[in-house]
């Protein structure tokens, strides 16, 4: 019997993992929808995808933990002092970028074939050609390449933003295996007109090499420290070192780790299983809860097994408050009035949610820039819990309680309660029970909440969120967004720099922006349009900083915190580290350091310094 | 005559009593039914009971300590992840998980049984829903209701069909002017060919409709409308009703929130419920009515000359009690659990209502940090469940006419 | 039929494309820097921008050729994934437990019924209403907790259970030599032992309930009687006589129950990380993948009404009295 069992379980898989064969089994709750081959992200821009690729491509540049630029497959970074980073002014408002790559001479794809000036070619022509529905437009809109010889090539950006600079937005794509295919499919949709139809010929072609049976097929190319080369669908993805990869890690790339495995596991607590069973080294960014991170059943096993971190993301928990007068609850409730959303934000207990629900290991957001982004300002106006400045505020305000001790006052000749309404994605235990906690602060100065929450397709669908202005919702709306350190404060912008409203949704502009409550503030806007082409970084903060000063003051929206993720390594485990704002956040950059102590492999990043361990 | 209709009330009074004395006789069955009338009046008087308010939350610095306790003395049943007593929300969750549990699924098996009868019954036969003023009329159709709807039929036919012909005319007015105004084209010309053809076509229709009679099979229609609503996927639907609902610029959101204004929430649970849930019962007692309905009793009421709703409802109905009280138990609880999941959609029950669905879903999301959440619901469908079973037996065997105690 | 499936793939069709959000709103928040422009393009190029008719007519006049389209989440045509990866794994778990759960089910409800009020009975009535209360989610957990983490932490030599269902074996290794036959075989089935068991458990509560009524309506009924009082044996009775009829009400529930057997379980397949046809459903329509959701809506359509057809015909099989007229 008990042998039986002994080769059930070689057979069931169950290999030896972690340090003994110098490899790395990482779970995840999301499964890439295609890799490799979708270059200009026609089929997704998932966080999976571009988590996993880090293994398989080099970028150009890198944004590494520190915030600094590494050049990976090229030779340096373009900067003023090297000179390979050139403005122009265009017209006021508008500048142009230019930007001087060379590519290192020992940069080359999994079969030997040198990367050169043709694959980035072959990628601004995916970008650039009409009918491709890619999900980088805006960029690519903006962007021309001038090819100098096989290794020397220019990026030029008009208009260019603070951003260009910040992230890297420049790939390219294996010419070789490609190229072939994509003038057939370039042809092919020449010769049809209806847009649909093009679209269809080209998001075929990135399926075709990006699809899991054609990478499997071991066709494909790459870049990167480690090469693709297994993936069942709904199970697994394995990859292999790669040894043609250029950059090699101290102490030679035999010290680190030599195959990394994929596990799709979408439900959760069954990955959180197969962490407690020990068949998971470590987790991605997409993985198990907070909550599921600090449960018992995980930190009673984790001391000499499992470190635990809690590490910030860039995503900003927030309310949006609706602040279109047209609304009728809104004039009731006056929540266009600064001392209203003051008087809310004031009766809210946000550092007992920070406190009770995650353990201290939140913090009160202050605005909508994350504390790790370097634009941020600490010195704002905060709203420390204080029902007393809230009651006084509501009263001054002329609400008066009611006989069920909720406020009331009259607005031509009618009696209004303060009853506000508070939407949000339905099913989300972390947002649901914040709800019924503020709930419980908010009854106390005598406001009720009427919480009326739906699936989040419907309330993050533009038919309710971008409707504030038709009622959709009257209150609050609470969801979370990131832009990275890309962030322009463009989801609290009103008027761009002609002054028409671009940026709020309503009836005239079609429903369009994403300031979805409607906050309009003239400095705040011309401040915003100014810092967005301010490419110096000092000044950019002072513009920032101001930015943040009349955001808080006004209450724009109710922050709330950024999300923080648990991370979970197995013990031995060095340079899987995640930080908040490199690569959002994904533990896989400059993958070709990550490594088990036992065999050799040389700590460079120290997780203690990005995120906060979770004991 | 006169006779035989008192022996016959007296019968009946004593079919009752009968009944009862056989039900009481069940002894699960009794102790069932006094559990559910305790879940019952536990659900109508959980003020009183509960020890705690449903929503009351601690308060004070270190809250996080009152999350998540076990069971003590303070808290029968430990409290949840915002400090609430869960002894006193499975109280109060009563309300609205007994409601629509036995709403849900008595309102499905009687709707379900009554088409699933009706389709049965009528299978094979079909009904004569229109009959011409000069068609013969066929021997065995002479119930007064038949002649009443036989004349509304005709109203309704010549109606439609004058209406059509005014219609047809209207449309092609301009067309009839151009004849006399000299100003005719091919355009019209063709226009007026399609008028004579339209009430050509109506003329036709109305001569068929003197003579002619319509045949509708009962079965065809219900069984196909049960094989449409099968397909239909749910998950869908739901979530384009709770996008329609809660829009309240559109025509669905206006009137919903107008007929049902506050207490929309539980009215549409059920509604949906029972809208998806009547189809399993209606084809199992269709099922099982096509084999009684062969059956030597049936014949024999028919040759006793009983009418077609008494046959369908005395006769047949009875025997399909057994599936039936399955069924109908296994759809309380999963109504309950039901509720949970459309909530979870959108549809309805906000926190921080308590409902035994909802705490068993919201349970899933600690099942690491408290699984003792789980139990406490799980526990109470289960009891309920169970104890509509058991009553479920009882009453199957008190009122089994065959039942030999 | 033929207008049935008509019907229902226009009210399907209809649904999906009316399900609140677009692809769009995605990417809108993905990109905020989109412009109007841009995404009026990119709404052209998913076909968003025509009527749902014009659009269900290109979809009827491919799907009606056996092209299903292309998915939008997997870099693969939509059929491919439901009918040749999602189908057989989902037959393969659902078709497994519902077969365990009827064999144990009929078994036990006829042992139930015939020693009705036993201790016995009340035993079984028991259990199968604590299987049919206990949330799939907490079995599941609960199961996989057991056997991959709580007992093999206790009993070193106890085969640890993988969390993940699926084999990572593929039936083209076993071709190419890399793996025998019995591997292959092996593998998969010791992966599916957790989720067939969970599975089958709550199943096998309703199934012996339906079975347990079923019989002792039958049982009370007049020919039994006469037949055990011509003196026939209690086994040919039952058997022969009880047995027989006992099951026609069974025959319609499992007649129903097969699409959903297709259909696939979506609890279970999640827990289990068993990507089936339930998963594939769920997936789609909450990625807005409608070529996917299409495909599989449509084909569940179409068992549904072949198998409501099927149950009928059955009747007549296992009734001889069903006369259809």
């Amino acid at each position: 019997m008990k042998r039986a069992l002994a080769t059930l379980m070689l057979v069931g898989g169950l290999a030896l993992a972690g340090p003994q064969d110098n490899s790395l089994i990482i779970g995840t709750a999301q499964e890439p929808r295609v890799l490799a081959g979708d270059v200009v992200n026609v089929i997704s821009n998932q966080a999976i995808k571009f988590e996993i690729e880090n293994f398989l491509f080099a970028p150009i540049v890198q944004t590494n933990r520190d915030l600094e630029q590494i050049p990976v497959v090229v030779t340096e970074v373009p900067t003023q002092q090297n000179g390979r980073l050139r403005f122009a002014n265009i017209r006021p408002g508008v500048r142009r970028l230019e930007l001087d790559y060379t590519i290192r001479p020992d940069a080359v794809w999994s079969d030997g074939r040198p990367i050169t000036t043709d694959d980035v070619a072959l990628y601004f022509e995916m970008g650039k050609t009409k009918g491709v529905p890619s999900t980088n437009v805006d960029f690519f809109d903006r962007a021309t390449l001038r090819v100098r010889d096989a290794r020397n090539f220019t990026v030029i950006l008009e208009p260019a933003y603070f951003y260009d600079l910040d992230i890297n937005q420049i790939y390219y794509a294996p010419n070789h295996i490609m190229r072939a295919e994509w003038d057939k499919a370039k042809a092919a949709a020449a010769q049809v007109s209806d847009t649909a139809r093009q679209a269809e010929i080209f998001r075929n072609f990135f399926t075709q090499f990006s699809s899991p049976q054609y990478l499997n097929s071991g066709k494909m190319v790459y870049s990167g420290p480690f090469t693709l080369t297994r993936w069942v669908p709904g199970s697994s993805i394995e990859m292999r070192r790669n040894p043609r990869f250029w950059i090699k890690p101290p102490g030679g790339e035999d010290k680190y780790v030599q195959r990394v495995i994929y596990r799709i596991i979408q439900n959760t607590n069954s990955l959180l299983v197969a962490i407690l069973g020990g068949g998971i080294d470590a987790t991605s960014s997409v993985a198990i809860s907070f909550d599921q991170g600090r449960s018992k059943q995980l930190t009673s096993r984790a001391p000499g097994r499992f470190e635990i971190w809690a590490i910030e993301t860039p995503f900003f928990e927030h309310l949006e408050i609706n602040q279109f007068t047209n609304v009728q609850r809104v004039r009731d409730l006056m929540l266009d009035n600064v001392k209203t959303r003051q008087a809310l934000i004031y009766a809210m207990n946000r550092e007992g949610i920070t406190k009770a629900f995650f353990d201290g290991l939140y913090t009160v957001a202050p605005t909508w820039v994350s504390p790790r982004n370097p634009m941020f300002n600490p010195n704002v106006a905060r709203y420390p819990y204080n029902p007393e400045r809230a009651r006084q505020l509501l009263a001054e305000l002329g609400w008066r309680p009611g006989p069920d001790g909720i406020l009331q006052r009259t607005v031509d000749g009618r009696t209004v309660r303060f009853e506000i309404e508070w939407a949000t994605t339905a099913g989300n235990q972390v947002r649901e029970r914040i709800q019924q906690f503020v709930a419980e602060n908010y009854r106390q100065v005598g406001i009720a909440v009427r919480i009326n929450n739906a699936p989040s397709a419907v309330v993050l669908g533009a038919q309710y969120r971008s409707r504030a202005q038709e009622g959709s919702w009257t209150g609050f709306l609470q969801y979370a967004f990131s832009l990275g350190l890309a962030d322009d404060g463009v989801r609290s912008a009103c008027r761009d720099e002609e002054g028409k409203v671009v940026y709020i949704p309503t009836r005239e502009n079609g429903f369009r922006g994403l300031n979805f409550g409607g906050w309009c503030n003239e400095e705040y806007d011309r401040l915003r349009n100014q810092a967005v082409t301010e490419f110096d970084v000092n000044r950019r903060k002072q513009l920032f900083a101001r930015m943040q000063e009349i955001w808080a003051s006004e209450v724009a929206m109710i922050p709330l915190y950024f999300q923080s993720d648990a991370r979970v390594y197995k013990v031995g485990l060095l340079n899987y580290v995640s930080s908040t704002f490199a690569n959002s956040a994904y533990p896989t950059i400059e993958p070709w350091l990550i490594g088990w102590q036992s065999r050799g492999a040389q700590k460079v990043y120290d997780q203690a310094k990005y995120g906060q361990p979770i004991k | 005559m006169a006779a035989v209709a008192t022996t016959s009330k007296s019968k009946s009074q004593s079919t009752w009593a009968l009944a009862w004395r056989r039900f009481r006789r069940h002894k699960a069955a009794m102790f069932s039914l006094g559990v559910v009338i305790a879940l019952v009046l536990m659900a109508i008087f959980a003020p009183w009971i509960a020890p705690y308010s449903p929503t009351a939350q601690p308060t004070g610095d270190n809250l996080a300590d009152y999350y998540f306790q076990g069971p003590s003395w303070e808290h029968w049943l430990g409290t949840d992840e915002l400090g609430r007593d869960v002894l006193s929300r499975i109280i109060y969750g009563a309300r609205i998980s007994l409601l629509v549990g036995f709403v849900a699924a008595i309102a499905a098996a009687l709707l379900g049984t009554t088409l699933g009868v009706i389709a049965g019954y009528f299978s094979g036969r079909p009904l004569r829903f229109y009959m011409g003023p000069l068609a013969k009329v066929a021997g065995g159709w002479k119930p007064w209701p038949f002649a009443l709807w036989r004349v509304a039929s005709w109203l309704l036919l010549y109606t439609l069909l004058f209406l059509a012909a005014d219609l047809a005319w209207t449309l092609s007015g301009a067309n009839v002017q151009a004849l006399f105004s000299g100003t005719f084209t091919l355009n019209n010309l063709l226009s007026l060919l399609g008028l004579a053809l339209v009430w050509g076509v109506i003329l036709l229709i109305g001569i068929w409709g003197l003579f002619g009679q319509g045949r509708l099979d009962l079965d065809v229609v219900i069984s196909r409308f049960m094989d449409f609503m099968l397909t239909i996927p749910e998950l869908p639907l739901l979530l384009v009703l709770s996008a329609l609902l809660r829009d309240n610029q559109g025509v669905v959101g206006q009137w919903a929130q107008a007929v049902f204004g506050e207490s929309a929430s539980v009215f549409i649970i059920i509604t949906i419920i029972v809208l998806f849930g009547w189809i399993g019962t209606g084809r199992l007692i269709r099922g099982a009515v096509l084999s009684l309905r062969e059956q030597d009793f049936t014949t024999a009421a028919q040759a006793l000359g009983a009418g077609e709703a008494r046959i369908m409802f005395r006769h047949l109905v009875p025997n399909t009690l057994a599936p039936l009280i399955v069924n109908a138990t296994l759809a309380i609880g999963g109504a309950i659990l039901t509720e949970a999941a459309l909530s979870f959609l959108g549809f309805g029950i906000q926190p921080p209502v308590a409902t035994w669905g909802n705490m068993l879903t919201k349970a899933q999301e600690y099942i690491f940090t408290a699984p003792w959440l789980a139990l406490a619901p799980g526990f109470m469908i289960f009891l309920t469940v169970l104890a509509f079973n058991y009553l479920g037996d009882g009453l199957r065997d008190a009122l089994d006419p065959r039942s030999r105690l | 039929m033929i207008p049935l499936l008509f019907a229902a793939s226009v009210v399907i069709f209809t649904l999906l494309a009316l399900q609140p959000g677009d692809p769009l709103d995605e990417l809108r928040q993905q990109n905020p820097r989109i412009t109007a422009e841009q995404l009026e393009q990119l709404r052209r190029a998913y076909g968003l921008d025509q009527p749902i008719y014009v659009r269900y007519f290109k979809w009827l006049g491919r799907a009606l050729q056996g092209d299903f389209g292309q998915s939008r989440t997997y870099a693969t045509p939509a059929a491919q994934i439901i009918f040749v990866e999602r189908l057989p794994r989902t037959l393969i778990l659902s078709g497994a437990a519902l077969t365990l759960a009827l064999l144990v089910a009929i078994p036990v409800g006829i042992f139930s019924a015939v020693r009705q009020y036993s201790r016995a009975d009340y035993i079984i009535t028991f259990f199968s209403f604590v299987g049919f209360s206990m949330p799939i989610f907490f079995l599941g957990i609960l199961l996989l907790f057991l056997f991959a983490v709580w007992i093999p932490e206790r009993v070193p030599w106890f085969p640890k259970f993988p969390v993940q269902s699926i084999s990572d074996f593929q039936w083209s290794q076993v071709l190419s030599g890399e793996i025998t036959f019995f591997q292959f075989i092996g593998d998969w089935a010791f992966k599916l032992v957790l989720p067939v068991l969970a599975l089958s458990t709550i199943q096998m509560a309703s199934w012996t309930r339906y079975m347990r009524a079923s019989l002792l309506e039958v049982l009370n009924q007049d020919y039994v009687r006469t037949a055990r009082a011509k003196g026939l044996s209690e086994r040919v009775v039952l058997y022969k006589h009880a047995l027989r009829n006992a099951l026609i009400p069974i025959v319609t529930l499992v007649g129903l129950a097969i699409p959903g057997v297709f259909g696939g379980a979506v609890i279970t397949e999640t827990i289990f990380s068993y990507p089936g046809m339930g998963r594939a459903i769920l997936d789609s329509l909450t990625d807005k993948d409608y070529n996917v959701a299409m495909a599989a809506l449509a084909f569940l359509a179409l068992l549904t009404a072949v198998f409501n057809l099927l149950a009928d015909l059955m009747y007549a099989v296992v009734d001889p009295r069903i006369r259809y007229s």
